[in-house]
């Protein structure tokens, strides 16, 4: 079965990049072979990559098209001949520009037609095409240029190896033509060799120290890894997958720095170790980092690589080292009055007031979450030092790091466990904590995140468009996460907000008012619950939006999937929105009614109907059980007992006119119903449901 | 090795591949990309080749000389190569081998690493080199400068000689472990440069002065760009003056107009250093230089296309 192997050789191509690239390509091959009628029902298609190259291999491609009748419809016969019947200018054209003889042309339908026979195109003239149209459309995050072309691609193209039937597929991309020699390892076997097959290529390649199947290269990673490790490197996914797509020839080896660095802080040697270097850490039986490491070579003389490896680790470590003993003679106390000097923002002073305000508003958050008296005082703390480390030298050379150094510093001067954490992971907490270390952290977080929204937003600085340099949309997605984790009542986010905002005043800084904090707020928090809450139909959130959207995102989300299972019940929509619509009809036309009078102190007595006094009677004995349900945020009973109201609503408005010319009539509805409404917009305003087909 | 050993096989092998060897910029530039003749040259159609050693400074990465391999000035060797050669990456691995690293018994990669320069607007793609894990070089394939969409794309690499030759022998710093050259170490050549600097840069510079000196340089750089010259046929060349051939193409004075876009960019470094600067205003400073350096890089372009600046050039 004739057999097409494409290759793709680049300079170096971004690891996170290479396996969705050749994945693209193989995808466009095969539409192309597809579009083209060049394949057959039992092809196979395999790939490989390694940060040099994108392979694709297909078995079962047609060595030609079928040849095919073409039929083209012409002018209609009207406009084709004359009324004697004679060919017009128009069909000669058509006929001219078809290569075709009028004699030849058919008549049918009213139109006249021409038929040709088209000949199958070769696989290697159509593959010349489609091959260079797959290369061209790889959808890369980020593209350049090179030399004197114009082609962008991730990074340069070296070689084209396009083979089809054991022929060269001919084609030419920027300088580059298309050939069928590859290259080996850039630096063990870099000599040109010819392939002619996927497996060839593959089994050359191996042959010249590239293993080019990704799959393979990740199996000896782990594999090497764990026993050069004793099964004890940490081979998260991450960083493994990083190591498959910067190799081409992968080999573990395993190397140490000197044991001194172990004094340096935990988070400080992982992420040298990982996130700088690639290499993997590894701990001992009682779970602690040792002073060795595996790293993932490509190529080189073991020992050179092992004492380059080690080089570079000890002069990351003796530079965090230095850092980390010049600082030791400081305490966290100290560190935080330094925070003084650092500008948090001009109009809002200092790192150090910062601090202060965080930790204010970390008790207030506990206080409201129901933590314990113990818990609420390691908030304040934590809340007070989480900044601190912002002037440590470790967090100035390590940016990265910023809230690990001040936890483990603070774990060195024997801080309460519960402290050391909430500093430490103040800026990525568990998000549904299970103990109360977890817990302050979790606080501390909504502590820093409203100070922030509250500063930002109280000077003006609102997200726009595409453009939100403060993260301030990411502060928002946190706090509700917050929010939806916490199993305890909380208070409102905009609570948060507005207390953060009066310790700011509390400070003497000029921000703008509540109000105008809390809009800019809202603005962000409906985008928010829109992508976070979006598997809840968007007229229901509208719906409890528009109600009232200052509440608890737990009971938003909860009102929102109850509001969302009425939404389904047209006739009790329709039902609840009269009475909603038609009171903020008479308002918006400036009709005077009291819209909050109590229903308890409607006098049936002065009620006309009797579907006026049934309506009523039946709202009134709801009236408490719905208020105490929304109080307790048990919203789904509160929708069946609202469900109760349906029958006597359609009478009420079967024999009601509300809107007379009787004013004192016409106020009384009103007020009625105005109550009434508000029972149903203590769930939404169901006014915002969607009906389909209205 | 010795630094100076590194630098000249350096010269001889990039010599040896077409490269101009040129002499460091006589302005204080934070990186050897501010030299004119990387930043000019890259504009443009015409090819252009050329390594030269530049002295950078960076005040606010100063660390009074206690980290064994930080400085407040240190030396880049920048090489540029206009349009980018097919085989670059290949040239690069073969001055890997010139100064004495052998890339089959090393293990070299091509991590990934674009690079930018907001104050210069420029932007390119490419890799940082590491050799064992070390990163050795940054690799760039420019595609943008002053803002302008390059083409012909110029390719940049940018050594750091202290840390290769540190290195090459197994040493740990460069004030214990360099070896200038003749016996000469590092430490005896540049130390206490280090030092003075680094307490004058995060002491002593008069804060003052630096923002004056910011407005003056920029107040004169756009004075300088905007002043149109012209070939003067009395005079027989170009000149400043109003009477000159008002018929003639204008020349623009990039190159003076650029000198003082570097110094407004050293005069920030010193004012960020000494920590007058907040986060937002830094960014509206940095936009600032961007702006002078951009207008260059356009009446640069403008006047490639002159005719009057090719007649001057080849005079």
């Amino acid at each position: 079965m004739p057999h097409l192997v494409l290759e793709v050789g680049c300079e170096e191509l971004p690891a996170h990049s290479v396996r969705r690239a050749v994945e693209s390509l193989a995808s466009s091959v095969m539409n192309g072979l597809r579009e083209s009628k060049l394949i057959n029902e039992d092809f196979e298609l395999r790939t490989a990559c390694t940060p040099r190259r994108l392979i694709v291999g297909v078995d079962g491609v047609l060595t030609k098209q079928a040849d095919e009748t073409i039929e083209k419809r012409g002018p209609s016969k009207q406009a084709a001949f004359d009324s004697d019947g004679n060919p017009t200018k128009a069909l000669e054209g058509f006929c001219r520009s078809n290569g075709a003889d009028v004699s030849a042309v058919e008549v049918r339908d009213d139109y006249v037609w021409i038929r040709a026979d088209a000949k199958g195109r070769t696989a290697h003239e159509v593959l010349s095409e489609v091959l260079t149209q797959a290369i061209q459309s790889i959808p890369f995050d980020k593209t350049m240029r090179w030399g004197s072309g114009r082609m962008r691609f991730a990074r340069p193209i070296r070689w084209i190896l396009a083979v089809f039937d054991r022929s060269v597929v001919p084609f030419q991309i920027e300088t580059v033509e298309s050939g069928n020699h590859s290259y080996g390892h850039r630096f063990l076997c870099p000599d040109p060799f010819e392939a002619h097959s996927f497996r060839e290529l593959i089994d050359s390649l191996r042959d010249r120290f590239v293993e080019a199947e990704p799959a393979k290269r990740e199996a000896l990673i782990r594999k090497e890894a764990a026993e050069r490790s004793e099964n004890k490197a940490i081979l998260s996914d991450s960083l493994v997958d990083e190591n498959v797509f910067l190799t081409e020839w992968p080999h573990a080896i395993e190397g140490s720095f000197r044991e001194e660095f172990l004094i340096l802080p935990r988070p400080v040697l992982v992420t040298a170790m990982a996130k700088h270097e690639r290499f993997f850490p590894i701990e001992d039986e009682t779970g602690d980092i040792t002073n060795r490491f595996i790293s993932i070579m490509n190529a080189g003389d073991e020992g050179v690589v092992r004492r380059g490896n080690e080089w570079v680790l000890n002069a990351r470590f003796n530079d965090a080292l230095f850092f980390y003993q010049e600082d030791s003679r400081t305490s966290l106390e100290q560190f935080l009055e330094r925070t003084e000097r650092i500008l948090f923002q001009e109009k809002l002073g200092s790192i150090r007031q910062r601090a202060d305000r965080i930790a204010s508003l970390a008790m207030r958050i506990a206080e409201q979450a129901s933590l314990s008296q113990e818990e609420v005082k390691w908030c304040f703390e934590a809340g007070r030092l989480c900044k601190a480390d912002l002037s440590t030298g470790l967090v100035s050379e390590l940016p990265s790091l910023q809230g690990h150094v001040g936890g483990e510093y603070a774990r060195k001067e024997k801080y309460p466990e519960a402290i050391c954490e909430g500093i430490s992971n103040h800026y990525d907490p568990d998000y549904s904590p299970s103990n109360s270390h977890q817990s302050v952290a979790l606080v501390v977080m909504c502590a820093d995140q409203s100070d922030r929204l509250a500063g930002y937003l109280g000077i003006g600085e609102a997200p726009k468009g595409s453009s939100d340099p403060y993260a301030l949309r990411k502060a928002v997605t946190m706090l509700v996460h917050a929010q939806l984790g916490w199993s305890a009542p909380m208070a409102a986010i905009h609570d948060w907000i507005e207390s953060a905002a009066e310790l700011y005043r509390e400070q003497r800084f000029s921000i703008d008012p509540n109000a105008q904090i809390i809009e800019r707020f809202d603005a962000i928090l409906e985008g928010r619950y829109e992508s976070m809450l979006s598997e809840i139909r968007y007229d229901a959130r509208e719906a409890v939006w528009s109600a009232n959207h200052r509440q608890p995102s737990k009971q938003f989300l909860e009102r929102a999937k109850a509001v969302a299972e009425l939404a389904s019940d047209i006739a009790f929509v329709r039902t609840a929105r009269r009475p909603i619509n038609i009171v903020s009809s008479a308002k918006s036309k400036g009709i005077e009614f009291d819209e909050d009078k109590g229903l308890e102190t409607i006098d049936p007595s002065t009620l006309e109907h009797d579907a006026e006094k049934k309506l009523l009677e039946a709202a009134c004995a709801i009236e408490p059980k719905v208020s105490n349900l929304v109080e307790s945020a048990n919203y789904h009973p509160v929708a069946a007992t609202l469900r109760e109201l349906s029958a006597p609503i359609d009478a009420y408005f079967e024999s009601v006119m509300v809107m007379t010319d009787d004013e004192a009539k016409r106020r009384i509805r009103l007020e009625m119903l105005a109550g009434i409404a508000r029972l149903f917009l203590s769930l939404g305003d169901f006014s915002k449901i969607v009906i389909e087909g209205e | 090795m010795t630094l100076q050993d590194l630098i000249r096989r350096l010269d001889d092998y990039w010599a040896s591949k077409g490269c101009l060897i040129l002499q460091p910029y006589d302005v204080e530039v934070g990186a050897g990309t501010m030299h004119p003749d990387t930043v000019f040259r890259s504009l443009g159609p015409k090819p252009w080749s050329a390594a030269y050693v530049q002295p950078s400074r960076r005040p606010a990465d100063g660390r009074y000389t206690r980290n064994p391999m930080r400085n407040q000035r240190y030396f880049q060797y920048q090489v540029t190569m206009k349009p980018s050669p097919d085989d670059i990456v290949d040239l690069y691995m073969g001055s890997l081998n010139a100064i004495g690293f052998n890339v089959t018994q090393n293990d070299v990669r091509l991590v990934e690493d674009d690079w930018e320069s907001p104050s210069m607007g420029a932007s390119g793609v490419g890799w940082e080199v590491w050799l064992n894990g070390a990163e050795i070089t940054q690799f760039t394939f420019f595609q943008q400068m002053g803002g302008i969409e390059l083409n012909p794309v110029t390719a940049e690499i940018t050594y750091g000689p202290e840390r290769l030759c540190l290195m090459l022998n197994e040493g740990m710093s460069f004030w214990e472990d360099l070896e200038w050259g003749n016996g000469i170490s590092y430490r005896e050549v540049n130390f206490d440069l280090e030092l003075q600097h680094n307490v004058y840069n995060f002491e002593v510079a008069d804060i003052e002065m630096l923002f004056q000196l910011f407005e003056m340089y920029e107040k004169e750089s756009k004075r300088t760009i905007e002043t149109v010259c012209r070939y003067d046929a009395s005079l027989g060349r170009v000149g400043a003056s109003e009477e000159s051939n008002s018929g003639s193409d204008p020349v623009y004075l990039v190159y003076p107009a650029f000198d003082l876009a570097l110094k407004c960019s050293h005069v920030f470094n010193l004012l960020d250093a000494r920590g007058a600067l907040s986060p937002t205003e830094r960014g509206a400073y940095i936009n600032r230089i961007r702006a002078r350096a951009r207008a260059c890089c356009l009446k640069y372009v403008e006047m490639l296309d002159s005719a009057v600046a090719t007649k001057t050039s080849l005079a």
